[in-house]
């Protein structure tokens, strides 16, 4: 799909990253856009605002991005389970990386992306690819 | 004729590099303005936090800061903040509270330029 007419969500609790996400996702001409600033207050959202796409950060209060893909992907609705999900977080850690790959996740993108990355990345994940990590 | 000191530029600040990760001035100024809130009450926090002996909070504030001020600052910066991070995050806490100490005068330093440059560029 056009990424243009993406609704796309995102995770992210820490107010200068969100803002910076925003914009870039604003610039790439994504305007239906909604954020969040943990996985628990977005998961109770997820089936009214039915996104075409999440980016979500890692580690967050109360539910970190990792909890909240693990109880996405639970859903017995898999328009909403199979949600495409790109995680963004400045932790690229072996331990982080190994609890991501078994979600069947999009991409994983170190903090900050360039705009350059994040698009490539949204219109890949736009497509049903998945990650091959930190490509 | 100037003195030497006067046409010293930002040392850590890089406006370049973060208005072509943000795109334009306006939304630049406003996301400065937030790294002056965020460094005015973090520097003192994470010091404190140190002092505390909780280094899981530490972390979690140097884990924040790892993440966004790749956007505003020159690599040098960005890559001591990844050191200490990375110690408070190795749970050595008397390593992590010496080497942060090392880097407070160089996060306030930014924040001096950081508030130098939102004076400059005030509408």
């Amino acid at each position: 799909m056009d990424m243009r007419r993406a609704r796309v969500l995102v995770i992210e609790d820490e107010k200068i990253m969100s803002t910076f996400i925003l914009g870039n996702l604003r610039r790439m001409g994504i305007l239906d856009l909604y954020s969040f600033d943990n996985g628990l207050s977005a998961l109770r959202e997820i089936g009214a605002l039915k996104p075409d796409l999440i980016l979500t950060d890692v580690h967050m209060q109360p539910m970190g991005g990792i909890e909240f893909v693990q109880n996405l992907r639970a859903l017995a609705d898999e328009g909403l389970s199979m949600i495409p999900v790109i995680f963004l977080s400045a932790d690229s850690s072996k331990a982080t990386v190994g609890e991501i790959m078994p979600l069947g996740v999009a991409g994983y993108l170190v903090k900050p992306p360039s705009m350059k990355a994040l698009e490539a990345k949204i219109e890949q994940a736009l497509k049903g690819y998945k990650t091959t990590f930190f490509d | 004729m100037s003195s030497p000191e006067s046409q010293v530029g930002p040392v850590h600040l890089d406006a370049r590099l973060a208005l072509s990760q943000i795109g334009d001035e306006e939304a630049m100024a406003s996301m400065l303005l937030m790294l002056q809130e965020s460094l005015t009450r973090d520097i003192p926090l994470i010091a404190q936090l140190f002092r505390d002996g909780d280094l899981v909070a530490a972390n979690r504030v140097l884990h924040a800061l790892k993440g966004f001020i790749p956007i505003f600052c020159e690599p040098a910066l960005c890559e001591h903040v990844v050191r200490v991070e990375a110690l408070s995050k190795d749970r050595q806490s008397t390593a992590a509270a010496t080497a942060y100490l090392v880097l407070i005068p160089e996060l306030e330093q930014l924040l001096s330029e950081v508030t130098a440059y939102l004076k400059a560029h005030a509408a």
